[in-house]
């Protein structure tokens, strides 16, 4: 910033003048980071959605995450579900609201409302239809819209039947190009969630 | 309300909140609880404390508060408590009115249908996905965008037929449990079905160990025998390669033998309107079908006509007249055998 700004000014005064302007700027613009930093840091609970096509498994990954075990039985979801987990975050325990929102379809598709305030997010897909994956994408463009760029990652679920997922090494290494944090879980054996989990709770309260 | 007596405002109230349960909560400040009234109980938040966060009295307004708009409504919303409720949020700035309203048994059955409707649309995607894996994603393109018509009636093509059968697989499966049996079979079945997609042939039928494709329905460069005789080696070279990798695991391992004929077939559509399927009936689907009776493990019998085809891979072939069961006469036919050591 030195090397650009003080060639342009003439008066010596006056380039000290404007220099402390630009410290005093930007050290209010640090502080104001730190502040928010440390208030994220601080702050007890947040709220995340999760979302994917409809039947990818929202709902056994986060019965597995709180805890709770496998359902084999489909069972819809209406609307949205709300479940409080409670996380380790760097050696403090924190609370995420997980709201487990019914799956996209073509008859219907998410209120915006249930995303108000989150702050976080998680994609689901299965793997054994690589259509979900698509429609993860698809989603993800929306929220990123909607929420503008929150810490997020996908999930691409039934690991557990990798031999007929219909996603190739090739197709997993296009969606890892798109979206960085991506992870193979199974809501049957518990497998990858709590890393996946982990890695996003991290991310929001900006643990390392 | 602005036009109506009071009566009817009254009674459309009444209407609206009939069987509603209505609860409520007001917040100021920093999220402070002031004020809550209605079936509060019912929606498992009981217990509430004036004077105290809301946030931490009730988790799922997490993110909700303060609300940065006038109103904000959430329907259908399961709460931790497992109780669902319909969630109005409204706002003058400073304070906010939560309003908790029980799901109308309407609203239940509307989000059922929308289920129902879903799960339609997963299980066409099902369907899709088989058709796809089992016809090859060719044909279904193809027919789909009307690229390549069957005749329902039938019509006569110029086609080669592959039959690939794992030798012994009956008697494997009564030695082994069910779930080895299948995990076995679909692992071999993937060997065999594989190599037909790739060099485009429709894979007509899995009869349990067996698989029968059809190459020359899809237009390909390529003549259908010599399709079909690399589909042929493919096969045998994924099944060898398999087995040398079970072998070091201490698996049982199987053979596959294969037979090909080349000749005029009647193709067309059967089943009902619901539930068609693609068929191909002749001499020569009986002739491949004999074919790979005879044929050896890791054998490839080819019949004449096919033999005369492929040109390129002749040298590995050598001459064997036969007797084929279901067959009249002698038929000459034409063997390849992969070498498995």
């Amino acid at each position: 910033m030195l090397k650009i700004i003080a060639p342009r000014l003439y008066n010596r005064n006056l380039t000290r003048h404007v220099l402390a302007h630009h410290l005093d700027a930007l050290d209010s613009r640090m502080l104001d980071v730190i502040d928010r930093l440390s208030a994220m840091q601080n702050q007890r609970r947040m709220k995340i959605c999760i979302i994917g096509a409809s039947a990818v498994g929202k709902t056994n990954i986060i019965s597995r995450f709180s805890g709770g075990s496998f359902n084999n039985r489909y069972q819809t979801t209406l609307g949205a579900r709300i479940t409080k987990v409670t996380v380790a975050v760097g050696g403090r325990l924190k609370e995420l609201v997980v709201w487990d929102i019914k799956g996209e379809s073509e008859f219907y598709k998410i209120p915006p409302a249930y995303l108000y305030g989150c702050e976080g997010y998680v994609l689901v897909a299965d793997g054994t239809r690589s259509a979900t994956c698509e429609y993860a994408l698809g989603l993800r463009s929306r929220l990123r819209e909607y929420l503008g760029t929150l810490p997020h990652l996908l999930m691409i679920n039934k690991d557990d039947l990798s031999q007929v997922w219909d996603i190739d090494k090739e197709g997993l290494a296009m969606l890892r190009r798109q979206i960085p944090s991506v992870y193979t879980v199974s809501a049957l054996t518990g497998g990858g969630i709590h890393d996946a989990m982990d890695a996003l709770s991290r991310e929001m309260w900006g643990a390392k | 309300m602005k036009g109506l007596p009071k009566e009817i405002t009254a009674y459309l109230v009444t209407h609206a909140l009939d069987n509603r349960n209505p609860a409520y909560l007001l917040i100021g400040r920093n999220t402070v609880l002031k004020e809550f009234g209605g079936d509060t109980a019912l929606y498992g938040i009981g217990g509430l404390r004036r004077g105290e966060s809301t946030l931490d009295q009730i988790p799922f307004l997490e993110g909700l508060l303060p609300l940065r708009q006038s109103s904000l409504i959430l329907p259908c919303v399961q709460i931790d408590t497992g109780q669902k409720a319909d969630v109005h949020i409204i706002s003058d700035g400073s304070r906010h009115w939560v309003l908790l309203l029980s799901i109308v048994d309407e609203e239940i059955e509307h989000l059922h249908l929308l289920e129902k409707a879903s799960e339609h649309n997963t299980l066409h995607e099902r369907h899709a996905k088989i058709l796809d894996q089992y016809l090859g994603k060719e044909l279904v393109k193809a027919l789909d965008e009307g690229q390549i018509k069957i005749c329902e009636s039938g019509e006569r093509r110029h086609v080669s037929i592959l039959f690939a059968d794992i030798r012994e697989f009956t008697s494997f499966s009564e030695m082994n449990p069910p779930e080895v049996v299948f995990a076995t079979l679909n692992h071999y079945l993937d060997a065999m079905i594989k190599p037909l997609l790739e060099e485009s042939a429709v894979v007509d039928r899995i009869m349990g160990d067996a698989v029968m494709g059809v190459f020359g329905i899809l237009t390909m460069a390529v003549s259908p025998p010599h399709q079909a005789v690399v589909a042929a080696l493919k096969i045998l070279t994924a099944v060898r390669d398999m087995n040398q990798q079970l072998a070091k695991t201490g698996k049982s391992v199987l053979e596959v033998g294969i037979g090909i004929s080349t000749g005029p077939v009647a193709v067309g559509i059967l089943g009902s309107t619901v539930r068609k399927t693609f068929s191909v009936v002749g001499h020569h689907v009986n002739l491949a079908a004999r074919l790979q009776d005879y044929a050896e493990p890791f054998e490839i019998l080819v019949d004449e006509n096919t033999y005369k085809e492929i040109v390129a891979y002749q040298r590995g072939f050598r001459e064997t007249d036969i007797v084929l069961k279901g067959v009249t006469g002698q038929v000459k036919a034409y063997a390849y055998r992969m070498q498995t050591v």
